[in-house]
């Protein structure tokens, strides 16, 4: 067998696991169809998690606020399938209700950080000089902080809170978004159909909404997708300091706080909410990149 | 194939990280180990949850710290029953009502090789006097004569509890030849231990003092860290990092009672976990009956069950002397507290579940908590009130809070929660006067404006009452009287603990939280 033989067989092999050679669910889709699947398998899983965690409330055994303190820390069982805290609060229940919280709370930032940031990408990359110049120094600015302790410190500073909270990650989170909004803009601006545009009579604004925004939302979505999972995370890792949602509203990262002094005598209390948050994140995680095969004009 | 290798390479740094942690934690038991077979010498690594900044006695609590280093010593000390028992200074006598004499021990050095004379511990007291306010209210002192080992102290005015008093920290008797900046880092005191590395905040090593006065030291040395976090002491000391902390959360002491591996030490502490209320005119709690109301509506004995320790029955712990036997505590009964809400007008108008002031406005009330000693009992203590209240309708707002101490300047609270000592110095006067009276400026105080002309009197009484059973009677009226007003909510006596690996000997925690480190702590 000659070199170039086997590199051919190669290439050929190559090629074939491209069309077919998809085995697993967890890996990318190739064909157009695989993709539509399991986009609609991960829709399907992510609606379910949401819908759980906007009826919570009804499904939920027990009140997730009402203590029993002769039924602290009891073992996952009959009474409670996944035990009770440091209070004798049913923790599925608390998880159930906790859920709400995390998800508007998520999705909230998500709405507040991609508006905000595709506004001011669009600004940015539309008008250019001098406001392009302050925006993109801006971004560069904020995205030198970390998240996380920016955060931080900005609750540190005017207290903690839920909506503060928000605030906080809103302030940090919209570089990003405007960063991929001015390089589409700034990109399409001097393509012909918007120069055509402007002959034809459209102003700043129709222009932006009309002709713009549909080529940039299939990015933001797919961003704000992805981001869902990583936000959750980071709301999560701010409830378990302490800084946002305030006892004894149930809320998954502040639950992990209280099992914590639990994790060698009652590990439950950490476990399930710990499981929760895993599973939400992954889903969503999976849906993004699941969405973006579809959107993504690249590919 | 490039998938298969970047798996491959997350697996190597997945792995690499765990080796990395387990490598490290093999490299400080093995610095551990090699520290305690040179020469055979006698070690052991100890976990505070707090080192302070500095080791200066005469500043803010410091001298707690130096105290439990066993670097610092005071003229008198308190045993388990907190009555007086000689240290540095080995006979004393009430002179008159202003004056006190102490008779210095012969024979004791300073680390710094002087001796203590009466001179040096009058420097010594005066320094601390001049340095922190909490001192001078103290001892209301005028002027101290020292003459060989002979020491008066005359105040300005009677002040029974000033032997007490000298068992305060704050009145380490330090080598004031050494200057402010040695002090501060070496401590320069006459106890046990001596200081061979301070890292504020951090870590102090300790070596044996070999000229101590009251006997060989149990160990040559001791690396004392900082470790804030109470779960994080106990998984300490399970790694067997840690041979000796203490103040570990009741839930986790379950995992070291009754295993061989460990001993454990625990003792009901002066220490009572109070959640303050603003008796101040901008917060709702200024009015008495709801106070009471509150404190009936609160369920003590399950706090207890679920935070370890016993329920509160007054101001005072039920481990100190003070009479808590004789007074009418207040009981949970949560019927009462509706029917005082009743009949004082605070009425549910507006059928939301909550009760509504006596004008029929919202009633919220903030409950700011903070972590104390690194402990999660005030997080369980702050929702176990609020749901208990939530029960007869008082609407209760809860606030985890880092600088605490910004709102409680403000006065922007109703409740706060502290795990306060009732007998710093084993005399009940001490807690009454800095936090129910405007007498104290400094350290611990009145926060809650809370003004009583009884509780005044009570004090100036105390001030000239020497005798100690008369002044536990005072204290005993005095706790009636808060009870009686619902001053504050009391509501667990809390133990304290030491829990040390099997091979450590002796050590016993004590009733008073400022000893830890003693002479007798060895290892086998």
């Amino acid at each position: 067998m000659s070199i170039n033989d086997s590199r051919e067989t190669v290439k050929n092999k190559y090629i074939e696991k491209k069309l077919y050679g998809r085995k697993g669910f967890l890996k990318a889709a190739k064909s157009a169809k695989g993709k539509w699947i399991r986009f609609g398998i991960l829709l399907t899983v992510a609606v379910i998690v949401v819908a759980a965690a906007m009826f919570g409330h009804v499904f939920a055994p027990y009140d997730p606020v009402e203590t029993d303190f002769s039924a602290a820390l009891t073992a996952p069982g009959a009474g409670h399938i996944c035990g009770t805290d440091n209070l004798g609060r049913d923790v599925f229940s608390r998880i159930l209700c906790g859920a709400g919280s995390s998800f508007s709370l998520t999705f909230l930032c998500i709405a507040i950080i991609s508006i905000l940031g595709m506004i001011l990408g669009a600004v940015s990359g539309y008008f250019g000089g001098i406001i392009d110049t302050f925006i993109m120094r801006v971004t560069d600015v904020l995205l030198a902080f970390p998240d996380s302790v920016f955060a931080i410190a900005v609750v540190g500073v005017i207290g903690p809170g839920l909506l503060n909270t928000v605030l906080a990650l809103s302030v940090i989170w919209w570089t990003k978004y405007a960063r991929v909004t001015r390089g589409l803009v700034s990109q399409m601006r001097s393509k012909d159909y918007i120069t055509e545009a402007r002959f034809g009579g459209a102003g700043t604004f129709k222009i932006l909404y009309k002709y713009m925004l549909p080529n940039i939302l299939p990015q933001i979505i797919i961003m704000a997708t992805v981001d869902i999972g990583g936000m959750m995370l980071t709301l999560a890792g701010l409830s378990f300091l302490g800084l946002s949602t305030q006892p004894p509203a149930p809320e998954w990262g502040y639950m992990l706080y209280e099992g914590k002094s639990y994790l060698q005598t009652a590990p439950w209390v950490m476990i399930f909410a710990g499981l929760a948050i895993f599973i939400t994140v992954i889903v969503f995680n999976l849906l993004g990149d699941s969405l973006r095969d579809i959107l993504d004009p690249k590919e | 194939m490039k998938k298969l290798f970047s798996l491959i390479l997350a697996c190597v740094l997945t792995v690499g990280t765990f080796a990395g942690c387990k490598a490290e934690s093999a490299a400080t038991n093995s610095a551990v180990s090699t520290n305690s077979d040179t020469e055979t010498q006698k070690h052991i690594n100890v976990a505070f949850f707090w080192i302070s900044t500095g080791l200066d006695p005469a500043v803010d609590y410091d001298g707690w710290v130096t105290s439990r280093l066993g670097t610092s010593e005071t003229l008198i000390k308190l045993d388990d029953d907190l009555k007086p028992e000689a240290c540095l200074a080995d006979e004393w006598k009430n002179i008159d009502e202003n004056t006190w004499y102490f008779h210095i021990r012969e024979g004791v050095k300073f680390t710094t090789g002087n001796q203590v004379t009466a001179q040096e511990a009058a420097d010594s007291i005066m320094r601390a006097v001049e340095s922190n306010p909490r001192a001078e209210e103290y001892l209301k002192i005028d002027h101290i004569d020292a003459d060989g080992q002979d020491l008066t102290i005359v105040t300005k005015e009677p002040n029974a509890a000033l032997l007490n008093n000298m068992a305060e920290p704050v009145f380490s008797i330090i080598d004031t030849s050494c200057s402010d900046d040695e002090i501060r880092s070496k401590v320069c005191g006459t106890g046990p231990y001596m200081v061979t590395e301070f890292v504020s905040e951090n870590k102090v090593e300790l070596s044996a003092n070999p000229d101590y006065w009251d006997g060989e030291p149990g160990l040559d040395g001791i690396t004392v860290t900082q470790i804030v976090d109470s779960d994080a002491r106990a998984m300490s000391v399970q790694s067997k990092e840690i041979d000796l902390t203490n103040t570990i959360d009741n839930t986790t002491l379950k995992l070291f009672t009754g295993n061989s591996d460990y001993n454990v030490s625990s003792i009901i502490s002066p220490r009572v976990n109070v959640a303050y209320m603003n008796n101040a005119e901008t917060s709702p709690l200024s009015d008495v009956e709801l106070r009471k109301a509150i404190s009936y509506a609160v369920d003590r004995e399950s706090y207890a069950g679920l935070i370890g320790g016993s329920a509160a029955h007054s101001a005072y712990s039920d481990s100190t002397p003070f009479g808590n036997e004789t007074i009418d505590a207040i009981e949970y009964d949560p019927d009462k507290a509706a029917e005082i809400l009743d009949e004082a007008g605070y009425i549910d108008t507006d059928s939301d579940g909550f009760r509504e002031d006596r004008s029929g406005n919202q009633l919220k009330l903030k409950y700011l908590q903070a972590a104390d000693h690194g402990s999660a009992d005030s997080a369980i203590l702050a929702q176990a009130v609020q749901s208990d209240l939530k029960k007869v309708g008082i609407n209760v707002e809860l606030l985890a809070v880092e600088n605490l101490s910004d709102y409680q300047s403000s006065g922007d609270f109703d409740f706060y929660t502290a795990n306060d000592n009732s007998a710093p110095t084993g005399d009940p006067q001490l807690m009454l006067e800095t936090m129910y009276t405007k007498n104290a400026s400094s350290g611990k105080q009145n926060l809650t404006g809370y003004q009583n002309d009884d509780i005044d009197r009570i004090i100036e009484e105390m001030n000239k009452t020497f005798d100690t059973e008369e002044r536990y009677k005072l204290a005993a009226q005095a706790s009636q009287i808060l009870n009686d007003t619902a001053a504050n909510l009391f509501l667990t006596n809390s133990y304290i603990n030491m829990v040390s690996l099997a091979k450590v000997k002796n050590a016993e925690q004590p009733v008073c939280d400022y000893y830890f480190i003693t002479k007798d702590i060895t290892v086998e």
